[in-house]
């Protein structure tokens, strides 16, 4: 709205009201029903001396400041509405009304306030400043709530960023897809080929060791493309509010065979009641199953892994805990901590840098393409969670993975 | 039955090894020729690839299971797939496909899926 269009109206009102008898109604408008008019108004209007002391407000700004209209009336604008700016208390000369009354004709900028209930409101404020014949300057000062706009645009910003995001992955998604889809079918010919050559071959021993051995290739082949596939994680993350305990215990049991096979012994160590994380189950439990079957083949027999669940408050600053927006921690927050030890030969530490580097494997050809810890450590980032490697002092390995507690922290 | 399979050399190396397990084999290289030749002949069993050019390999499962004539509806679907077994196992449910095979998969796997319906 044209605050000086109104204040002129109002202006020329007066003048003629001084000039007619009382009651007179020149073009139908009169000084009440502007006044009416003016506190049907949704934006928020006061009118004050050049003390800054509030001589006029209309019902939407007595609403506002939550007073009523008698208290409102003689007191100090700033008094009743003392404004912020980026977080910050807005300085006394800075305010719009003293702004005007100090000289400016107009102003119009945004600030935010805090309800004498409350709540902290985004207020789009603008004024004038009038000069009238005998009452020195007046303010006229509105104010515009656009809290609900301030969000809504947020959010909607909010939303881009998710949508740019969906669509990079899934151009990425797409482009791996694509190309598994392009590699995986000329290994299906291979694969048929290669099965009718080896039924239908003269079985001398060493065709059929060559056709073994391109068998094999095909298999390895195959498992590359698998496991980029999960690198690229095509699929979105489902998350859902989970309980540690069972997802541990889920993953350990697809394992089961292979601890039988080694003769490893598991210990757990689950603590009890542990708050409830927001996870992938599907992604978690192949974090977990890679965990797992690295322990496991890091040794040759027997040996044991342990499982160990609990919660606790981080209080020291470190790799992933600080107080910076960047950490993923901040000190004082409440973390659910999952730890797999294992009684194998420990990592080199020439090694340490590059474990989680794609590709990077110290196992037989048949055991490892190289691609677990790098999947798994992508799938950890996206639950914004941590997972550290450490060689424990007495041999073996520590691997510890900590989730944000849901509720705690946001 | 009938093979549905963008991928000549693919197409007939299948079509030369379930002959040879006497089957009687015909092949359709996209979603059209493939509902078309489905409706028509009603064969025994499908092998249908997941990816495939225009109509997509989860589209046209769903278009033999909700055909209005009920021989087509219920012919059984293996599909051939080259995602993640987890991905497909969800496909399947949601396409009404009796079951997968991932690529590449080897004769012997694929003959148990197949004498699974047929």
């Amino acid at each position: 709205m044209d605050l000086k269009k109104f204040v002129g109206h109002l202006n020329e009102e007066r003048a003629a009201m001084r000039v007619g008898k009382e009651g007179i109604e020149p073009n139908g408008l009169s000084l009440e029903n502007m006044k009416g008019a003016l506190s049907s108004l949704v934006e928020s209007i006061v009118w004050t001396d050049q003390e800054g002391k509030i001589q006029w407000s209309n019902d939407p700004f007595d609403c506002l400041v939550e007073q009523k209209h008698k208290k409102v009336l003689g007191s100090k604008l700033i008094d009743l509405m003392p404004l912020m700016q980026n977080g910050h208390k807005l300085p006394s000369r800075l305010y719009p009304v003293n702004l005007l009354l100090d000289g400016e004709h107009q102003v119009r900028e945004l600030y935010q306030w805090q309800k004498p209930s409350g709540k902290l409101l985004d207020l789009e404020v603008s004024g004038v400043q009038m000069d009238w014949n005998r009452s020195g300057k007046n303010a006229f000062v509105s104010f515009h709530d656009i809290t609900e706009q301030k969000h809504t645009e947020e959010e909607l910003r909010e939303a881009q960023l998710q949508l740019i995001q969906a669509v990079k992955m899934e151009s990425v998604g797409g482009l791996a897809a694509g190309i598994a889809h392009e590699v995986k079918n000329p290994l299906a010919v291979l694969q048929m080929g290669v099965d009718y050559l080896a039924n239908s071959a003269n079985g001398t021993g060493e065709i059929q060791a060559v056709l073994r051995d391109m068998k094999q290739a095909i298999v390895r082949a195959d498992n590359v493309i698998k496991g980029l596939l999960d690198f690229s994680v095509s699929r979105k993350l489902e998350f859902v509010l989970s309980d540690l305990n069972p997802l541990v215990n889920r993953s350990l049991n697809l394992v089961k065979h292979e601890l039988h096979k080694k003769q490893m012994t598991v210990v757990t160590d689950l603590a009890e009641d542990l708050p409830k994380i927001c996870v992938d189950r599907n992604k978690m439990e192949q974090v977990f199953v890679n965990l797992y079957m690295n322990a496991i083949q890091a040794v040759l027999k027997g040996g044991t892994m342990r499982v160990k669940t609990y919660q606790k408050r981080l209080v020291k600053i470190g790799k992933v805990v600080g107080r910076r927006k960047t950490d993923i921690f901040k000190v004082g927050e409440k973390v659910v901590v999952a730890e797999i030890e294992d009684t194998g030969v420990g990592i080199p530490e020439a090694n340490m840098d590059r474990i989680f580097d794609p590709f990077f494997t110290t196992k037989p050809l048949e055991q490892g393409t190289g691609l677990g810890l790098a999947v798994t450590e992508k799938i950890v980032q996206m639950h914004k969670a941590s997972i550290d490697i450490e060689n424990k002092p007495e041999g073996g390995v520590r691997v510890t993975l900590m989730f944000k507690v849901k509720g705690e922290n946001g | 039955m009938l093979i549905v399979e963008d991928d000549d050399a693919i197409a007939r190396l299948l079509s030369m090894f379930l002959r040879e397990q006497k089957f009687e084999v015909s092949v359709a290289q996209d979603g059209e020729a493939a509902l078309q030749e489905a409706k028509s002949t009603t064969p025994d069993l499908i092998i249908l690839d997941l990816i495939l050019p225009s109509l997509s390999g989860e589209e046209i499962c769903k278009a033999i299971r909700e055909d209005d004539d009920e021989e087509v509806a219920r012919i059984p679907i293996v599909v051939l797939t080259a995602k993640s077994a987890d991905v497909d196992r969800i496909v399947c449910k949601v396409t009404g496909a009796n079951s997968y095979v991932t690529k590449p998969f080897d004769r012997q796997g694929l003959l148990e899926e197949i004498r699974k319906w047929i």
